[in-house]
């Protein structure tokens, strides 16, 4: 398989804290990368890493087959653009003035495909109007349509849909998608929002103390992410003690929840709870979300 | 480098802080001269525009360059556009280049506005001509462009690491008014007398001193370790260079100048300013 960006052992330090631990990642060419983990994990780190703004403290990342610390990364990181945190924007200057600026660093010879930026993004009709009297959609689709200038063919987006409302959110998946599917655009994209992360990613990286804990394609872990059914009953002891005796893998959540990994009997089961004087008060079949997988993988807190 | 550099020039142009400076200048030259005209014919003494004011403003120009480089340099950061100056692939060394030849081309038009005010007044009229040489004229320009680079490297080389537009702008507008005060201060005691007259007793009739004046050592005056030090710091500092010129062109002495020890100093200042900004950048962690 052909991998657009692999690290090898990628640590980075700042004084004391360690904000990347041994970081190990591989993103395939055409994927759309999910990168998931909790605040502080180290996404963003990475991602600053990878676009040059800082170097790592020790280990190593290779970008289109070119290494970190040879020459030829700057040539390779041509062929990438990414929206860092906050979308990298002159406030002064209109959503044309700034692209053509980006052209402009970019070193193009012509501003051909401005339009046609401003048009696939949606601003379009911004006219003169100046990035300050933007809103935040707004502006995180100029930083896309700057990261698009140069036509990448890897797209780094650090919380894309961050402060965005919810037509914003789905403006901005599909407009991933389309650059994925149409374009052949890898993407690398680091999201809280795990939900909208699932409708998008084609293959996850689940970071946590700076370090990569699993990797995984979308349908591995479709695969992994496992039914159940939630049942609520009257009495979680007597509950305990049926699945026992039959032989039913399950998890308590609560004095009055627990989740069966199986398809039980569900008449056996309810004549059972009934002799052993246990209602059955609910009964629902349930998928494994990624929220909760990346709850299992991490160990998350819960309240 | 160079398509940075465009894209750097391209911005500079659309800058309204720059504007702003080049308008300001132009209107402070303007000022100076016409307050210095009407007070020359107020107190009867000779002004010459241009050679009396062609050279003034660069005493103060550091200031206009650190608002300059600040705000410049600092909405770089401040937008991000830092960022995608890196992640397009470019180096940390073009970027600095391309800002500090960008500040550079922007503080000479700038001066030049300044120069362009003073000979606007000399061609409506208010003098006759230029009382050196052109050709010195010409030259002493050519003396105190690397000054004002040197002023605008070392700007850069404050700006850039800092990486925040307040905290560039506050710094360097202190240093500039510092350097301006520190040449003054520096000046005053390197031209100082080394003996002064005591205050003497005239008559009533007139000004005949009573008694044969007296002399004592001026405390201002500096001698030794002392004079060479604040001599060193006077030719380092790039306004210390800048008063000089100034000086040489006002008080017709251009022949007298130095003016390759001039370059050299300005020269040396670039190259070492340009050489510790580019470290301390190069080790800087963007965010």
């Amino acid at each position: 398989m052909e991998y657009v960006l692999e690290t090898r052992s990628l640590c980075k330090s700042y004084r004391h804290f360690k904000a990347l631990n041994g970081l190990d990642m591989h993103i395939p060419k055409g994927a759309v990368y999910g990168f998931v983990g909790r605040n502080g994990a180290g996404k963003t780190t990475l991602i600053r890493l990878i676009c040059g703004l800082q170097p790592p403290t020790s280990g190593e990342f290779t970008l289109y087959g070119a290494k970190n610390t040879g020459s030829d990364i700057y040539k390779a990181r041509r062929r990438m653009g990414a929206v860092i945190e906050t979308p990298s924007v002159y406030q002064s200057m209109t959503a044309r003035e700034n692209l053509k600026q980006q052209y402009r660093i970019l070193g193009l010879p012509d501003f051909n495909g401005i339009d046609e930026l401003l048009t696939l993004v949606g601003l379009s009709e911004t006219g003169r109007k100046k990035v300050k009297d933007f809103s935040l959609g707004m502006r995180q689709r100029l930083g896309i349509a700057i990261a698009l200038c140069g036509d990448p063919d890897l797209l780094i987006l650090d919380e894309p849909t961050n402060g965005l409302d919810p037509q914003g959110i789905i403006e901005i998946r599909e407009l991933i998608l389309e650059l994925n599917q149409k374009r052949g655009i890898t993407v690398l994209i680091s999201s809280h929002i795990l939900d909208e992360l699932s409708r998008l990613a084609t293959h996850y990286g689940f970071i946590d103390n700076g370090r990569l804990v699993k990797e995984i394609s979308a349908k591995e872990l479709e695969a992994l992410c496992r039914k159940c059914a939630r049942v609520t009953v009257s009495d979680i002891s007597i509950l305990a003690l049926t699945l026992d005796k039959m032989g039913l893998e399950y998890k308590i959540l609560d004095n009055k929840t627990a989740d069966i990994y199986a398809h039980p009997n569900i008449t056996r089961l309810t004549l059972s709870l009934a002799e052993a004087g246990c209602e059955l008060l609910s009964f629902e079949e349930r998928d494994e979300s990624l929220e909760s997988f990346f709850i299992s993988l991490v160990g998350g807190e819960r309240q | 480098m160079i398509k940075l550099l465009r894209a750097d020039l391209a911005r500079l142009f659309k800058d309204k802080i720059f504007y702003i400076a080049l308008i300001f200048n132009f209107g402070f030259a303007a000022f100076i001269v016409m307050t210095r005209y009407f007070d020359s014919l107020e107190y009867q003494h000779y002004i010459n525009i241009p050679d009396d004011f062609l050279f003034v403003g660069t005493e103060y120009i550091g200031i206009v360059i650190a608002i300059l480089s600040a705000s410049f340099i600092g909405t770089d950061y401040s937008s991000g556009v830092i960022r995608n100056k890196l992640t397009s692939g470019h180096r940390r060394i073009s970027i600095y280049f391309s800002e500090l030849f960008t500040g550079i081309i922007a503080a000479i038009i700038i001066y030049l506005a300044f120069m362009a005010a003073v000979c606007l007044a000399a061609a409506l009229g208010f003098t006759a001509s230029f009382r050196n040489d052109i050709k010195d004229i010409v030259k002493t320009i050519f003396i105190v462009i690397p000054s004002i680079a040197a002023f605008t490297a070392f700007f850069t080389a404050i700006d850039l690491p800092i990486a925040s537009r307040t905290a560039s702008l506050i710094v360097g507008v202190c240093l500039a008014l510092g350097m301006i005060i520190s040449v003054s201060a520096l000046k005053f005691h390197l031209s100082a007398d080394e003996y002064r007259q005591l205050p003497v007793e005239v008559t009533e009739y007139g000004n005949e001193p009573k008694t044969e004046p007296q002399y004592e050592k001026n405390p201002a005056y500096v001698d030794g370790a002392k004079r060479k030090v604040f001599q060193a710091i006077y030719d380092i500092l790039p306004n210390g260079q800048l008063v000089d010129i100034n000086e040489a062109v006002i008080y017709y002495k251009l022949d007298k100048f130095n003016g390759k020890k001039q370059m050299l100093f300005a020269f040396s200042e670039i190259v070492v300013f340009t050489a510790l900004g580019i470290l301390v950048f190069l080790k800087r962690d963007i965010k």
